[in-house]
């Protein structure tokens, strides 16, 4: 009974519409309050270690570095720019959100991060020009997923750590796999602009020297990503400190450069960004002493063991894991269902031969995914809460887009080759 | 069966401390007729060290692998435990683990704030040196950036030394070193190993400057509830298993190095250790809350 | 100033995790001795940021639920549904302040790892941002049975 009691409280609360944050606190707290002999009150311990994690502040300053972007000219220049180069072609700013991401994800290593940035950059800007909103909701948060497999990457790094595997490796098998997933959203998405009759957004296609203007009026704003990535290249600071980083620069821009942007709006960015970190990290938080309840009673583990009594070949696990995992990451955050996931698959894979580089990145790539499918998804409630679609509307909108990853996530599963010839070309099998 | 114990530690399933974990599982469900039953849940399953700590303070069933550190937050004087080059060798700590000064300590720990140490005899390892140069003296170490954990001791150790301390997230170590955030880092062999911070740094010096014990602890109500035959099964099968650690832990010393210099790991051994210590004598004044003397009273337990 | 209070201490939390880990990465440039103490504020911030701004979120109904169950209902169910779902949570809200309360008391004599703070400047985050949740969760309970009366 205590097993199922925390599901049962959950799936009411859920059905019953009350905040997702709330259902997944609320049946953690009924584990706690149970028979376990755990201190009632250590839950709230569980509650805030998400908080303890210095990884995760890349996303509160990933979000104001967006939000000052916005403010300060940046990104409409940006925005000039790429509509310069495709805006004349069908879905020209929906394959612009495609292609941000895959950039961003040179310098983010959190999905997270590149959803929201986009979701107050792009959105509003897709909307105007006729995009129905929930469909650009949806390419944002499906096209983030690129930047958490494209290094840097947070679940990457974390993976690592855990199964014990080479990091250098892994950072490199993600480039190809986050290549295969831009080919085959670009594809999709342009698809779909054809068939809704997304417009171009310009009639005919910029002059080179309309272009050189526009690339050069947006120049400071580029060099964002080139200071983000060239600081982490040369050690000036980690990953995570470029966030604060690049709100600094991007401050800098906007006071001093630029001049678009009054001190006296700096308070309200920042209470922009406080309540959009607050409202996705509430759901982290929440989902992570729910994953205690899981642990605690080796619900994962009792699921694992029972797979490999189903089948010793290693295709068939790799299938059966993937969809344990799609499943799993529809109830559960996908941070959380990595720390708690990795220390028990590995074991199975290496025991039938499965590269953990090759497994690394499919166990990333689906947790990531989990991130856009429903009841729970990090980035769909990210892309939702900011842009005011509602899970219904997104979800009906993303069905195609989910065919793409499936199919990004089948070719990376079953045809090793994608993730590990670079790896082993640069450092050998 | 009257208790189910839950053992958590935040290693992989690879090192020693699980392998002690298990043979502690093992041990106290034969030893009590499977009166108790223990699991073992590794690599931070439940939560972060801190953290567990924290739940066996509260009263949550679990044992944790907590090292003197953690322990010094309620009776400081067992920080001292945790001090730069205390040990000229790594069996010289049973000296204090047999003595009625650590006797003491852990008796006002179990009654003043609910932690019951079954034992510290669980060999974690010297902590060593890896960066892009030889360490082999404090020389060395002038205004190099070194990884520490944000922990006082590590921050006046290595401010002691001259370096910079740089207290980055262990997640972070990897890209930092990679990058050159910082230019070094220190952990015992297999965590070197085992985190491959040899990708990026390939000098070790052997510089010993913690040799780390940790060990289980348990919840004190959570402990008198048991009888005292159980109580007893505890303890001697806590301490069983950190012998087991221990030779473990020298054993595979030999093989640690030669994987690491397989990675193309080169190691410094003369290092200049009367020249460290000296250093690193002034972190000893540096905790106003231990029990005046104290220092004089470990040296004299040791070089007895 | 205090009307939405919650919105400026998280903003306030922010601007502090913000300025201390920007000094964190200077202060490896241009100061004597780094700034150790700046992960653990930033830490500490954190924690107000995310669940005194989960409050202000929550004042403007921005934690999103799903609907796909309560939206096929008649018009009258649904707001009877709300009303008890939000008496539900309030309730539960203000328990988990309470706990807080209960682990921030154990906890004070906690010191954090470097800056040797109580430990319960977190579990404090807590208790603020899940009172102010419950009494929000009940002030929409009241408003919805106002209007169901009404
Ligand atoms: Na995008
Ligand atoms: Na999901």
């Amino acid at each position: 009974m205590t097993d199922i009691l925390p599901f049962l409280v959950l799936a009411i609360l859920m059905v019953l519409n009350a905040p997702v944050a709330y259902c997944l606190a609320i049946g953690a707290l009924v584990f706690f309050m149970g028979s376990a002999g755990v201190p009632v009150q250590t839950y709230v311990q569980r509650l805030v270690s998400a908080t303890e994690s210095f990884p995760l502040l890349a996303i509160p300053f990933f979000i104001l570095a967006g939000v000052v972007m916005n403010e300060a000219g940046i990104t409409g220049r940006i925005m000039k720019l790429a509509d310069t180069m495709v805006g004349h072609m069908i879905g020209g700013l929906a394959r612009v959100n495609v292609l941000l991401s895959t950039l961003m994800g040179g310098m983010s290593g959190s999905a997270n991060a590149d959803a929201a940035m986009q979701s107050t950059v792009l959105v509003p800007e897709m909307t105007a020009r006729g995009y129905d909103k929930a469909f650009s909701a949806a390419v944002t948060a499906f096209s983030a997923i690129i930047t958490a497999i494209i290094p840097p990457s947070i679940g990457l790094i974390l993976y690592g750590f855990l199964a014990d595997v080479s990091i250098g490796r892994l950072f490199i098998a993600g480039l190809v796999p986050g290549a295969l997933i831009c080919g085959l959203l670009l594809i999709a998405v342009g698809r779909i602009s054809r068939a809704e009759g997304y417009p171009p957004s310009r009639d005919t296609p910029a002059s080179w020297a309309e272009r050189g203007r526009a690339a050069l009026d947006a120049g400071w704003g580029l060099l964002i990503p080139v200071g983000i990535l060239g600081g982490i290249r040369f050690g000036w600071y980690t990953p995570t400190e470029a966030g604060a980083i690049a709100v600094c620069y991007a401050l800098f821009i906007g006071l001093v450069v630029y001049r678009a942007l009054p001190v006296r709006r700096i308070p309200a960015m920042f209470r922009e960004a406080a309540i959009a970190t607050a409202v996705i990290m509430l759901i982290i938080c929440a989902a992570q002493a729910f994953g205690f309840f899981l642990s605690w009673e080796r619900l994962p583990g009792k699921l694992a063991d029972t797979m490999l009594v189903l089948s010793q070949n290693p295709y068939v696990i790799l299938l059966l894991i993937n969809l344990l995992l799609v499943v799993i990451g529809m109830i559960l955050e996908g941070g959380a269902a990595l720390i708690i996931l990795t220390p028990l698959f590995v074991p199975v894979i290496t025991k039938l031969g499965i590269d953990p580089v090759h497994f690394g990145v499919v166990m990333v790539l689906n947790l990531t995914i989990a991130g856009v499918t429903p009841p729970v998804g990090t980035l769909m409630y990210t892309t939702c809460s900011i842009t005011g679609v509602s899970v219904g509307d997104f979800t009906r909108k993303s069905l195609s887009l989910f065919v793409a990853m499936m199919i990004s996530l089948a070719l990376v599963t079953f045809v090793p080759f994608i993730t590990l010839f670079l790896p082993n070309l640069v450092y050998g099998s | 069966q009257d208790l189910t114990l839950r053992v958590t530690h935040v290693l992989s399933t690879t090192e020693p401390m699980h392998l002690a974990s298990e043979r502690f599982a093992e041990l106290v469900k034969e030893r009590s007729d499977g009166r108790i039953a223990v699991e073992v849940f590794p690599a931070g399953q439940l939560g972060s060290n801190l953290d567990m700590y924290e739940q066996v303070r509260m009263g949550a069933p679990i044992v944790q692998i907590s090292d003197p550190g953690y322990l010094s937050d309620y009776v400081p004087d067992f920080g001292i435990l945790n001090a730069p080059y205390l040990l000229d060798e790594a069996g010289d700590f049973q000296k204090l683990l047999d003595s009625d000064w650590y006797k003491g300590i852990s008796d006002k720990i179990a009654a003043d704030h609910q932690i019951r140490v079954l034992t510290l005899n669980w060999l974690f390892g010297g902590r060593q040196i890896i960066a892009n140069k030889p360490v082999r003296s404090p020389a060395d170490l002038q205004n190099v950036s070194i990884r520490v954990p944000p922990n006082v001791m590590w921050i006046e150790t290595f401010a002691a030394l001259g370096a910079r301390g740089e207290t980055l997230a262990w997640p972070e170590v990897y890209s930092g070193l990679a990058s050159g955030v910082v230019d070094a880092a220190e952990a015992p062999l297999s965590s070197l190993w085992g985190s491959k911070l040899y990708e990026s740094a390939k000098t070790v010096s052997m510089t010993n400057h913690f040799i780390a014990y940790s060990g289980p602890i348990i919840n004190e109500s959570v402990y008198q509830s048991l009888d005292p035959e159980l109580q007893q099964v505890l303890v001697t099968s806590a301490e069983d298993a950190g012998k087991y650690m221990a030779e473990l832990v020298t054993q595979s010393q030999a093989t640690l190095r030669a994987d690491l210099e397989g990675a193309g790991v080169t190691f410094v051994d003369d290092v200049d250790m009367g020249a460290m210590r000296a250093a690193t004598e002034v972190v000893y004044t540096k905790f106003p809350d231990w029990t005046p003397g104290l220092h004089d009273t470990v040296r004299a337990l040791l070089d007895n | 100033m205090f009307r939405n209070w919650e919105d400026n201490v998280a903003a306030a939390a922010l601007a502090v995790v913000f300025l201390a880990v920007s000094w964190g990465v200077l202060a490896r440039y241009v100061a004597p001795r780094p700034a150790v103490w700046s992960g653990e504020v930033a830490s500490l911030g954190f924690a107000w940021i995310v669940f005194v701004g989960a409050a202000a979120g929550a004042r403007q109904h921005l934690h999103i639920g799903v609907d796909l169950v309560t939206a096929r209902l008649p018009g009258a169910v649904q707001r009877g549904i709300a009303c008890a779902v939000s008496l539900f949570l309030a309730l539960a809200l203000a328990y988990i302040a309470w706990l807080a309360v209960k682990i921030g008391i154990q906890s004070l004599n906690r010191p954090t790892p470097v800056l040797r703070l109580p430990s319960s400047i977190t579990h404090a985050a807590v208790f603020v941002g899940f009172s102010s949740m419950a009494v929000g969760a009940l002030r929409d309970a009241i408003t919805l049975y106002r209007g169901a009366k009404s």
